[in-house]
């Protein structure tokens, strides 16, 4: 017997913002998660 | 995709196995200098080099300085920044930005970590402002 509780999703906060002059969000993007993990040669599409 | 400068790659993997004189770990060389900076580019930046960096009014060259200190890495856990308040650039070119990486150096430049943005490239018109948020950087080894 447990409610389901939904899960946080931490990508839900931006990692960048782009504002305009009044302070309004025109663009935004998820946070850079930078990872040492090994280069398998496969370019990732931009 | 790695997100670490390939000679800082060599310099934890030196300092953490024997390949110092007779076999002890190798020396690490620290980054030193006063606050990390984050750098903006242009262009794609990779393992083995910055991409272009941005230029401008609104933009130093070189990056710029974090706020304060992150909470260190304990048990393994990523490494957040920056840590106290966002970083923002305006944009005062007179042009529109186009933004697609950044890099994490030295004070002195010395490049240590880089990354791609997500959605890059980023367009920032002239008198607008791109920020990156608190932690909305996080790195790890794993």
């Amino acid at each position: 017997m447990s409610d389901e509780q939904p899960t946080p999703d931490l990508e839900q906060a931006p990692g960048w913002q782009v504002l305009d002059p009044d302070g309004n969000v025109v663009d935004s993007g998820p946070i850079v998660q930078l990872e040492a993990v090994a280069d398998t040669g496969e370019e990732q599409e931009q | 995709m790695a997100a670490i400068d390939n000679t800082m790659i060599s310099n934890i993997l030196n300092a953490t196995t024997p390949t110092g004189a007779a076999g002890i770990p190798g020396t690490f060389t620290a980054l030193g200098g006063t606050a990390m900076k984050v750098r903006l580019n242009s262009g794609t930046s990779t393992a083995s080099a910055a991409g272009t960096e941005l230029t401008g009014t609104g933009y130093v060259a070189g990056g710029t300085a974090v706020p304060a200190a992150s909470a260190a890495s304990s048990a393994g856990s990523a490494v957040t920044l920056p840590a106290t308040s966002a970083l923002s650039w305006t944009n005062g070119s007179g042009g529109a930005w186009s933004i697609q990486s950044m890099d994490l150096t030295s004070s002195a430049g010395t490049r240590a970590w880089w990354g791609n943005f997500t959605g890059a490239p980023i367009a920032v018109a002239n008198g607008n402002t791109f920020q990156v948020a608190v932690a909305g950087i996080s790195i790890s080894l794993t």
